[in-house]
């Protein structure tokens, strides 16, 4: 008890230095915890669009389909497969897919575009793609109309139930052709699928491309996204590896992750740099407090107060400098990260076409994890101990009597 | 009762490779209920007998037993234990902890010793009346005149019940006042209680009030009356 109180009272003495270092304890984790968040929040954004909208958490295809994007790479979709795939653990839904590229044109505008032929129930349940339609109405499982993705239409100036043509090569080299009436126009978070894709049902697409009982991937969803990873280790392990691929949407992006990771190295290295002029301001403070109270310490030792006992009493102060930092700083980090995270920054001008042309969403919401909070908490804890090691030594070679002389 | 034997106690330092003799082999004995009074002009070794006799220095040689217990060969931690439990400390300045109340103060001492909190509490109010600051209990060292605060320490000093208070130079940064109360106050607990006092000083006062009085001069005990 006494050494709280000391310690307590001890870091009200000189009231301004302790607000100074505290403020800028504050600061750093606020600035860190706003600045984190926005990037794991784009992170999360880029993923969420490529899971959420398209890839899955991850695809099964026949071997070598991923390297060579070819009808003729494509898969018999036998009740093998099938039971294979519903039994897999850990799987939250799957939906069955047949794409090609193909030309599409309307009046004067054509197109180069990917045609995915789905199943739209299962669709559905993968990516909510009923919630992406801004216009029109959703596929029925063998309807003969298309949803064409919002740039696409914008770009080719077709609107509902005008007839879309598409063109193109199907399977064994049969040629494609096909006239479809645009039943919706789905809007994609991704400006690259957006402006891209044509979605007709699985039975049309089969039937346009000549590939009766085909499909070149099948998308997974995952009941625990965070182990996506072992629900498609168990699926690969049950299928004929020889026949069949399972990729992770890391594995079939590994651009984007690399660009997540590049930029997430980047966003360390700054955190890194100023939790260490955190260290060196609170390092300041605690060497001058250290200085100023060599005579006290003198005295207490003399007095029969044990060398441990007052280690305690100066470790407790740093750690309240550092508690009252941290804690004052998550918590004024919390409203604007969770206002940004409800409701995200959207880029305009030349960052929004940047971002566009990267391919992604030009949005900026805030990550809210409250394993982040705590994780940039325990940094600035672990510098805060890295410190506390000073006046451990110091106290420990503390010479009672050149420190009552000082 | 003898309650400090020193025998033939050397320190030297080395100032600048010349070797200053602080003490020279001193032989002393202090018993029971003494007021004892070391004075010496400047350099003659009085504060380093009594950093000795604190066991808050070692020397080169020699003997210093506190009862039957040789301090010089003790560890450090047990040392500060040591001093904890058998010595009380009256500093010339600084001899309070600055963020507790003149009734922490003395109430810290009994805590570090483990002393049961309604005893603590009934002594530390006890001391602090009998030094007279029962109406400042509460008052942080800052508040409190330099006469008061060193009233506070030798209550802080008395509380753990010590064998002896050693007291360097508790006069030097008082007024003449601050020091003829000081000095009775100790006075009265030597007498009524028998508590052994051991001074460093210059002060005449402190010296008129000894009832015995060690010179030094050259870390040598030159006269004991």
């Amino acid at each position: 008890m006494d050494v709280i109180l000391i310690a307590w009272r001890n870091l009200w003495r000189n009231k301004r230095r302790t607000l100074i270092t505290a403020t800028s304890v504050f600061f750093a984790i606020w600035f860190a915890l706003i600045m984190r968040a926005f990037q794991l929040g784009s992170y999360d954004l880029m993923v969420n669009n490529i899971v959420h909208s398209y890839s899955g958490y991850f695809q099964v295809h026949a071997r070598g389909y991923w390297d060579h994007k070819l009808l003729d790479n494509g898969f018999i979709y036998n009740v093998k497969l099938k039971n294979a795939l519903d039994s897999s653990a850990g799987t939250y839904g799957y939906a069955l897919r047949l794409e090609s590229f193909a030309l599409a044109s309307y009046g004067l505008q054509t197109r180069g575009v990917m045609v995915d032929g789905i199943d739209p129930v299962a669709e559905n349940r993968l990516t909510s793609l009923k919630k992406k339609l801004v216009n029109g109405r959703y596929l029925d499982p063998f309807d003969s109309g298309a949803l064409v993705s919002h740039r696409l239409a914008t770009h080719l100036k077709i609107h509902i139930d005008d007839t879309l043509v598409i063109i193109g090569q199907g399977y064994h080299g049969y040629s494609a052709a096909g006239v479809f009436p645009v039943r919706g126009i789905v809007n994609f978070p991704s400006p690259n699928l957006d402006g891209r894709l044509v979605l007709i049902s699985l039975s049309a697409a089969r039937n346009l491309f000549s590939a009766d009982s085909m499909l070149t991937s099948i998308a997974f969803n995952v009941k625990d996204p965070d182990s996506y990873n072992k629900a498609a280790i168990q699926l690969r392990d049950r299928l004929d590896p020889g026949n069949y691929e399972v990729l992770t949407w890391d594995e079939m992006m590994p651009d984007v992750v690399q660009q997540i990771r590049a930029d997430s190295v980047s966003g360390l290295i700054m955190l890194g740099i100023l939790y260490m002029i955190v260290g060196f301001g609170i390092f300041g403070t605690m060497l001058m407090m250290l200085n100023e109270r060599s005579r006290e310490f003198g005295m207490m030792v003399a007095i029969g107060v044990q060398k441990s006992k007052l280690t305690l009493i100066m470790l407790a102060e740093i750690l309240f400098l550092g508690l009252l930092g941290i804690v004052a700083g998550v918590v004024a980090a919390i409203p604007p990260i969770y206002y940004f995270y409800i409701h995200p920054i959207t880029l305009t001008g030349k960052m929004a076409d940047s971002m566009i042309h990267m391919g992604f969403e030009p949005l900026m919401p805030a990550a809210w994890r409250v394993s982040y909070f705590i994780a940039q908490s325990s940094v600035v804890l672990a510098i805060i101990c890295i410190v506390m090691l000073l006046p451990v030594l110091k106290i420990r070679k503390l010479e009672v009597i050149n420190a009552l002389q000082h | 009762m003898n309650i400090i034997s020193i025998e033939e106690l050397r320190k030297s330092y080395h100032d600048s490779e010349v070797a200053v003799h602080a003490l020279n082999g001193i032989n002393l004995i202090i018993e029971k209920g003494e007021f004892t009074a070391i004075v010496g002009s400047s350099g003659s070794g009085k504060t380093t007998l009594l950093n000795m006799i604190g066991g808050l220095d070692s020397p080169d040689s020699g003997c210093i037993r506190i009862g039957d217990v040789d301090i010089t060969s003790m560890k450090s931690h047990k040392l500060i234990d040591f001093r904890l439990r058998n010595i009380g400390f009256v500093f010339q300045s600084f001899n309070l902890i600055p963020v507790l109340t003149a009734f922490e103060n003395v109430e810290f001492i009994m805590n570090l010793q483990g002393v049961k909190k309604e005893e603590r509490r009934k002594r530390s109010t006890e001391l602090l009346d009998a030094v007279g600051l029962g109406k400042r209990l509460h008052s942080r060292p800052s508040k409190l005149s330099g006469g008061q605060q060193q009233r506070v320490a030798v209550a802080r000093a008395l509380a753990s019940h010590p064998r002896f208070i050693l007291a360097d130079e508790p006069t030097a940064n008082l007024d003449s006042v601050s020091a003829r109360n000081l000095l009775e106050i100790m006075d009265k607990l030597n007498q009524d209680e028998q508590i052994t006092y051991i001074f460093s000083t210059h002060d005449q006062r402190v010296v008129n009030k000894a009832h015995r009085v060690i010179v030094l001069e050259d870390g040598m005990v030159v006269r004991d009356e």
